[in-house]
């Protein structure tokens, strides 16, 4: 077992918060004596802490199983949690007992009970026995995988329209909250459905056991709500790091052995950490079993998520209206403009810059609008649906609109010939990206070739939203580190989010991305977030040139946080010209512009 | 000169304010955005709140021309409402956000605002119109009471004064009595009213005209019945005495609540007392015991628009469809960048502001159209008066030294002043029936 603890850190021993209130083994030992001082102490002091904690008992299973954690990260992990588990503590006054009626349960609310089949229905394989050898035996189920979801989609259609239109108003053309109502009865319908073709493949009929699987029996579950569950959240970050050390050593039976335990402490927690804890313990145990999620067959269920992590929180909203307004000042004075979306989804970023350019002073221009999107699983046009409801909106304001639709598994599969580009004389382009980039990474030379092709459209802006984090080391422990920082922020700011139903969607949606960041590799790990900094280099490099975002937008995205965020904790903030939006100190995700740098005349020759 | 139509037509004037009429604003595309903002907000939608609001924030420059800049002060009164309501809880982070709210009104020396209130007809068609009206009246008089219930601060006085002393030989003794109002409403004044009316009495004196001035501190929150009370009770008022005793209304009446604010049962907001005739509101109280002051003359001027609608969205219509004018009119006036300027355009975001983000007894501007007033003071036993003929030679003799957008409409016994056609002030003169 090696022990080679370069990374501990001394905050570890001398933060007398985490001391006090973590109560942990670790800490209470005589490790708080022995205050670190110089790096050599400190690994002298960890292996000490080891054996005294192991000796008095105080936590037989981590000694036993003497994993190694990188104490550094630990304590903002921690902390963070506690800080989680505070809010949540005070929100809900009734913790213990609302903990002990639903240990089990996968999601906070009997919500989760139907998303879950939705999730499982699109990915059978989460339904797994409570033993690991159905998880690593998943043959049968794998075939199952055929749940229409489209087709509900394509039912809920007219109602969509129906209510748009009614609703009298113009940029309610594209559904929002319109979209949401209607699948939770849809997939109802759906789970009845794959529950009837499940029985055969699965033992377990109850939906909601996806972590209790991991833990066994709900009864055996419920002893554990008594401790302290302070403590625990302390004890849960070590777990998760602990395992994610296994993984990253291929000590699998550790990792296992591990990821049960992180079951069985996360039900002790409230709210967001027990949230951030489970999923990431999901996303561990999915990597431990080799169960990987099916990305190509859930674009659908992907739009539906996101519609509803765009309402509950301000992120995506955030994304496209500073996004928005860079393309709109760049769009000032020219009589045909042309976007091209790499982001498209169900088009809601759209309504409302149509709507300021059919208004903007001197009449609007002509409007062209390229949609690029994965394709639907069930060669449903979702592309073309999407074009048709904006080509409605920009009819009633009055806007000469154009639209194309593509359909295209990877950006790197987009020729800039492909698009019709009119001279930039006569049209003017903007392309506009919201968390689609870092999927180029996972592709070696798509990044490069996507940008040679943007610059090929000689774009008068090229609109960036990404994560702000850095999801894509080369070290799997690394990356785990970092995403469960940047989760359990993002999960802390939607805990005030006043919805319910939206909130466990959102929840869902992130989810998704830290299984995907645990869970895969290679070409199967798209979401490989980086931050600004990294993004800055790489756009740098290749050809571009950063646009300042005006003082216009910050503000602008300012007023809106202040009056519709809900909470104190989203912060604005700007960054070389960039705009960031963060939950209190942390940044979360970054809009940035760029032009093409020998494209544009002011900079000379290049 | 009159009647010169165009410019910004935002609504059809004849459309009326039925629901289909108003599906066919779109030829006024802000004011319909306006319109779904307020929808969105009233109805808690925040994602369509805030992509409208992105939309106008876009759209409406402060710095733009007189339609964005009368959006950009819908808008701003807008956020000022949804900071209030709604799902927002932040007042202390719109701060910090740096979206301040604050409308900077400034506070005006006398002369400034002597000079402010000749700049536009606005203001001056009342005062000459109700002047003429009071020479007229007051002619063989001794003591001459004037009651001036003014939102301009007497700025009316110091013309008659100098009309007074020209026109009478042996000028009568003026006793000025103002309602000191307790409420802040623009133009607002850097002195006191003991200052004003010290200034005001020198002023009289060195035109040969004793004066005295009084204020009564009062309120329009109760339909100004402590000013009346007090008139009374100092016996201020005498009907038999041989003094005339003119009432000088100007558009300081539409801050009295009227029946849509029902302060008399105000124990519950929400029950407007419309259902009941019998309930009268404190501003037919007040013209009712104007009348138990049997006073000689009484001249009311005010804006000519109906900002009481309870429903946000007719007010946020009425408004738009009449507080256009004074940003149409700016541009005549003032030059861009001028801080004259910013003062007037502050004062109409003011008054935009309260009339759209207010509710309640904050909400003062509560303007009625002529009609509606006019009904009122009919009911509290008034018969009109037309204005003499020379009283409109000179209103019209005023107008000329304005732009030529301004006109002069006489409809019956009142006379209304017009901008490209459209009502803005209307003015009418009462007798005890």
């Amino acid at each position: 077992m090696k022990r080679e603890h370069s990374n501990l850190h001394p905050q570890r021993f001398t933060n007398p918060f985490s001391l006090a209130a973590g109560g942990y083994s670790l800490d209470s030992t005589s490790t708080g004596a022995s205050t670190m001082t110089s790096n050599n102490g400190k690994a002298k002091a960890w292996e000490e802490a080891k054996g005294h904690q192991a000796d008095g008992g105080m936590d037989e299973l981590l000694a036993a199983l003497g994993y190694k954690v990188r104490s550094s990260d630990m304590v903002e992990v921690a902390q963070k949690l506690e800080q989680l588990e505070e809010v949540m503590g005070h929100a809900q006054e009734d913790g213990l007992s609302h903990l002990a009626s639903d240990s089990v349960h996968y999601n906070p609310s009997d919500l989760s009970t139907w998303l879950e089949s939705m999730l499982s229905e699109l990915n059978p394989n989460l339904h797994f026995d409570p033993s690991a050898d159905s998880l690593l035996a998943p043959a049968e189920s794998s075939t199952v995988t055929s749940i229409d979801f489209s087709d509900h989609k394509y039912h809920q259609q007219p109602k969509l329209l129906e209510k748009s239109t009614s609703s009298g108003y113009d940029l309610k053309v594209i559904p929002g909250k319109a979209a949401c109502s209607q699948p939770q009865i849809d997939s109802r319908e759906s789970k009845r459905l794959k529950t009837d073709l499940y029985q055969t493949s699965s033992s377990s009929s109850s939906p909601s056991t996806t972590l209790g699987s991991f833990m066994g029996s709900a009864e055996s579950t419920r002893p554990v709500v008594l401790v302290d569950s302070q403590e625990n959240g302390v004890r849960l970050v070590h777990l998760l790091m602990a395992c994610a050390e296994a993984v990253q050593e291929d000590n699998f039976n550790q990792a296992e052995a591990l990821v049960k335990q992180i079951g069985f402490l996360a039900v002790s927690q409230a709210g967001a950490m027990r949230k951030v804890a489970t999923y990431f313990a999901e996303a561990l145990a999915r990597r431990i079993y080799k169960i990987f999620p099916q990305n190509s067959v859930d674009h659908s269920l992907s739009d539906i998520l996101q519609i509803h992590f765009y309402e509950t929180c301000p992120y995506l909203k955030f994304a496209h209206f500073t996004a928005n307004q860079a393309i709109l000042e760049a769009f000032e004075g020219k009589k045909r403009v042309h976007v091209i979306d790499f982001s498209m989804n169900q088009g809601m970023q759209w309504p409302a810059l149509m709507q300021a350019l059919a208004l903007r002073p001197g009449g609007p221009p002509a409007f062209r609008l390229t949609g690029i999107g994965p394709p639907a699983h069930d060669n449903t046009d979702q592309l073309q649906e999407v074009g048709w409801k904006l080509a409605q909106l920009a009819e009633t304001i009055h806007v000469e609109f154009e639209y194309r639709g593509f359909v295209a598994n990877s950006l790197a599969d987009l020729d800039a010939s492909m698009l019709e580009l009119r001279p930039p004389e006569v049209e003017s382009v903007a392309v506009n990206s919201v968390f689609e980039l870092h999927k180029l990474l996972a592709i070696p030379g798509a990044m490069k070739k996507v940008l040679s092709v943007v610059k090929q459209m000689k774009p008068e802006i090229v609109t960036v939203v990404e994560q702000e984090a850095n999801h894509n080391g080369p070290v799997f422990l690394d990356r785990f580190t970092e995403s469960l920082h940047y989760y359990s922020t993002l999960f802390d700011s939607l805990e005030g989010s006043v919805s319910t139903q939206d909130k466990v969607m959102s929840e869902v949606y992130l989810a998704k991305q830290i299984c995907n960041v645990v869970a895969c590799e290679g070409h199967g790990r798209v979401e490989r977030h980086e931050t600004l900094t990294q993004w800055r280099t790489r756009l740098v490099s290749a050809g571009f040139a950063p646009v300042h975002l005006g003082s216009n937008a910050f503000k602008q995205a300012s007023m809106l946080l202040a009056l519709f965020a809900g909470g104190d904790g989203y912060r604005v903030e700007e960054n070389n010209g960039c705009l960031m939006l963060g939950w209190h100190t942390r940044p979360l995700i970054t809009t940035s512009a760029w032009r093409v740098r020998n494209h544009h005349p002011a900079d000379g020759a290049a | 000169m009159r009647d010169v139509k165009g410019g910004l037509d935002p609504f059809n004037s004849t459309t009326g304010y039925t629901r289909s009429s108003f599906t066919s604003i779109g030829s006024f595309p802000n004011a319909k955005l306006l319109v779904h903002c307020v929808n969105a907000i009233e109805s808690n939608d925040d994602t369509l709140s805030q992509q409208i609001l992105w939309v106008l924030n876009n759209i409406a420059p402060p710095d733009g021309d007189s339609n964005q800049r009368l959006t950009c002060a819908f808008l701003r009164a807008l956020i000022a409402r949804a900071a209030k309501t709604g799902t927002c809880k932040l007042l202390p982070s719109m701060e910090s956000a740096h979206c301040n709210l604050a409308i900077d009104t400034h506070k005006f020396s006398i002369i400034e605002l002597a000079s402010f209130v000749d700049l536009t007809p606005w203001h001056r068609f009342g005062y000459t119109a109700a002047n003429a009206a009071i020479l007229e009246a007051v002619e063989g008089y001794l003591v001459i009471h004037i009651v001036d219930l003014s939102l301009t601060h007497c700025m009316q006085i110091p013309t008659l004064i100098d009309a007074i002393a020209n026109r009478f030989e042996v000028p009568p003794l003026i006793k000025l009595t103002v309602a000191g109002a307790i409420e802040d409403v623009p133009p607002l004044l850097d002195l006191s009213y003991e200052e004003l009316g010290s200034k005001l009495v020198n002023f009289a004196r060195s035109r040969n005209v004793i004066m005295e001035f009084r204020v009564i501190p009062s309120s329009y929150a109760d339909g100004f019945s402590s000013f009346i009370e007090q008139l009374r009770v100092q016996h201020l008022v005498y009907a038999e005495s041989g003094e005339a005793l003119v009432i000088n209304c100007h558009m300081m009446l539409h801050c009295i609540p009227e029946e849509t604010l029902s302060g008399i049962h105000s124990t519950n907001s929400n029950a407007y007392s419309y259902e009941s005739s019998s309930i009268s509101s404190f501003r037919s109280m007040f013209l009712k015991s104007l009348r138990s002051l049997d006073p000689t003359l009484v001249v009311l001027v005010d804006e000519d628009a109906d900002l009481t609608s309870n429903n946000l969205v007719c007010r946020l219509r009425s408004a738009f469809n009449y507080l256009w004018i004074p940003y149409d009119t700016v541009d005549t006036f003032l030059p861009r960048g001028s801080r004259q300027r910013q003062w007037y355009e502050a004062d109409i975001s003011w008054k935009i502001e309260n009339v759209i983000a207010h509710e309640g007894m904050q909400r003062v501007e509560r303007l009625e159209p002529k009609c509606r007033w006019i009904q009122r003071v009919r009911n509290a036993n008034f018969r009109g008066i037309s204005f003499a003929e020379d009283a409109i030679s000179e209103v019209k003799t005023m107008l000329d030294e304005h732009a030529a957008g301004w006109g002069l409409k006489k409809e019956d016994d009142d006379i209304v002043l017009t901008w490209k056609g459209h009502n803005v002030v209307f003015a009418s003169a009462w007798l005890p029936a």
